[in-house]
């Protein structure tokens, strides 16, 4: 069984502040993009099911903005067997749509079994672009997956629910987006870290997949604001006083 | 012109969030671009699976809807999500005078609606917080720290509204009956019928997170064993409220994960919020922000938790737990 892996480069939420004259996050001076945390759970049980047997190979995906060889040799050194660096011009914004369908080429190409995402990406939380794939690939979908197994050509998942999990099971091949309770990451270790320095990677430019006009969207972002804080903080002195306030505003 | 509303029910009653969610489609039906002489805009509303006849009833008499559509042949969403995207994406087409298909941010709509909008060929708009016309929105990003102004021009616009950030719509009767309109789906192909082995809801004798008045939740500052949480229950429970839990202590695997309160979790905005050791991470905060009341207890007077807090205690939740239910359940009792 083979398995896709789309990576998405992020901001580190860790290391941005708000710029108050833009309105928007500013990373620190000299801060590198880092990979979706989803997107590492998606790689990491990629991994294990190829450790396991179960997959044969493991190939990464990456729309890299920012230092895409640095980017994707660490990923492989998660254990990915090959990566596929797709060029993105900078001033284009994809939407989840069009990268959707640039995933699409590429799974036609590759013909995975299984293609593993994160469920949304860290800096604009829109969790569609593994659902939409599987919209335009025709394929199976689960989505905020939090377990997962493979028996031959079937899968079960365990999935998100309103108060609680549903677990369903479907054949291959299928696009699942991946929460992070799926798994715990482990470090890279040496071994992997030094195997990835000659690990293949393909180089593409988006139109070598789709012509520009094909990525249209027709969703533009139009600003950015800081969400208004309103509150004021009344301080409380006493259990007697938080007490008194959570029994007075369950009456009201 | 019509706003079509998915409205998640359990065959016998919708989801508490329908009525926000209704009025987030009202509020883009009021907007100026959807008013065109001799045209009213109205919302339309679709129920997945079969429904109860009162249920039916309930919303056909419903001032605020004009016309139903019941789609049948699903018994649960998740069995051929493809499947139901495709026929529900026809479905949309067929009657083109849709402008708007809406829902609330649920599991069942994060994973049907982008779905839909990609067999539609339309980018999807998540988490819309505030509708500032037919074609504009509000969202938050970067787990809550920013909102953005997204604007569409796609013919058919599909939003997923955070419900809690909108009103309920008063509900209002008429004595005409809406049109119903019974869909039955084609069975899916073969390789995209998927098969439900079990459904787990966890707990049922507390009020579920989303719709609860009151939440207690939990965070890293309170949960340092399973007693922790035995002990916040007990909390919950003499004053009838939810449970949640923030990231940290689901991770270390001290709460499920469907009761964790996050951007990238559920959001709620209850009535009262009472978050015991909760630090405040942005992604949390971006998950309970808009709770009408919030009461934190934190021994960190720098906890960011604060900064959106009405109360605050800082003081050491070890002893704050048994004074506090001590005081709590004489009241109860």
């Amino acid at each position: 069984m083979k398995i896709l892996v789309p990576l998405k480069q992020v901001d580190d939420p860790g290391n941005t502040e708000i710029n108050g004259q833009y309105n928007f996050l500013t990373a620190e001076a000299g801060m590198s993009k880092i990979i979706n945390p989803f997107c590492h759970v998606a790689l990491e049980e990629a991994v294990r099911l190829k450790e396991k047997g179960i997959a044969s190979e493991v190939v990464l995906l990456c729309f890299c903005e920012k230092d895409p060889e640095k980017t994707l040799r660490k990923a492989l050194a998660g254990g990915a067997d090959r990566a596929i660096d797709v060029r993105v011009p900078s001033e284009k914004q994809l939407s989840p749509l069009s990268l959707a369908k640039l995933m699409q080429k590429v799974v036609e190409k590759e013909q995975p079994d299984l293609v593993l995402v994160g469920k949304q990406a860290v800096d604009y939380d829109n969790n569609q672009t593994g659902q939409m794939l599987a919209a335009l690939l025709g394929w199976n979908q689960a989505n905020s997956v939090s377990r997962l197994s493979v028996e031959g050509s079937r899968i079960e998942v365990d999935c998100e629910a309103d108060d609680g999990e549903v677990s369903v099971c479907f054949t291959l091949p299928a696009v699942l987006t991946v929460d992070l309770c799926l798994n715990e990451q482990r470090a890279a270790s040496l071994a992997h870290v030094m195997k990835a320095r000659s690990k293949p990677i393909e180089k593409l430019n988006v139109n070598d997949l789709l012509a520009t006009q094909m990525l249209y969207s027709g969703v533009s972002y139009l600003d950015t604001l800081v969400p208004k804080n309103e509150t004021t903080l009344t301080l409380l002195n006493s259990v007697d006083a938080l007490a008194a306030e959570i029994r007075r505003h369950l009456v009201s | 012109m019509s706003v079509l509303v998915i409205a998640e029910h359990d065959n016998h009653s919708v989801k508490p969030e329908f009525s926000k969610v209704l009025n987030a489609a009202w509020q883009l039906c009021q907007s100026p671009e959807m008013q065109v002489p001799g045209q009213e805009c109205g919302i339309d509303i679709l129920l997945l699976g079969s429904v109860s006849e009162s249920l039916l009833e309930s919303l056909a008499f419903n001032a605020n809807i004009n016309k139903i559509w019941v789609v049948e042949g699903i018994s649960h969403v998740y069995q051929a999500l493809t499947h139901l995207g495709r026929c529900l994406a026809g479905l949309v087409q067929e009657h083109g005078h849709y402008t708007h298909l809406v829902c609330a941010t649920t599991p069942i709509s994060k994973a049907l609606m982008p779905n839909i909008a990609a067999h539609l060929d339309v980018d999807q708009i998540s988490n819309v917080s505030a509708i500032e016309s037919a074609d504009t929105f509000v969202r938050p990003i970067y787990a809550g720290r920013l909102l953005n102004r997204v604007q569409s021009q796609d013919n058919i616009k599909l939003l997923s509204v955070v419900a809690s950030s909108f009103d309920a719509l008063p509900e209002a009767k008429r004595s005409e009956r809406a049109e119903v309109t019974h869909v039955a789906l084609p069975e899916p192909s073969e390789s995209l019928q998927g098969e439900i082995l079990n459904i787990t809801q966890t707990e049922s004798e507390r009020p579920p997170l989303q719709s609860a008045k009151v939440v207690v939740s939990v965070g890293r500052g309170l949960v340092k064993s399973k007693d922790d949480i035995q002990r916040a229950e007990q909390l919950a429970d003499s004053l009838g409220a939810a449970i949640g839990a923030t990231r940290a202590v689901v991770d270390a695997g001290w709460m499920p994960n469907d009761k964790q309160v996050g951007q990238t979790a559920k959001i709620v905005s209850p009535d009262l919020y009472i978050a015991l050791g909760v630090s405040g991470a942005a992604q949390h905060l971006a998950g309970m922000k808009n709770s009408k009341v919030i009461v934190a207890v934190n021994k960190d007077e720098n906890a960011p938790i604060f900064k959106v807090a009405h109360y605050g205690l800082i003081a050491d939740l070890v002893e704050v737990m048994p004074a506090l239910q001590a005081q709590l359940s004489d009241e109860s009792s």
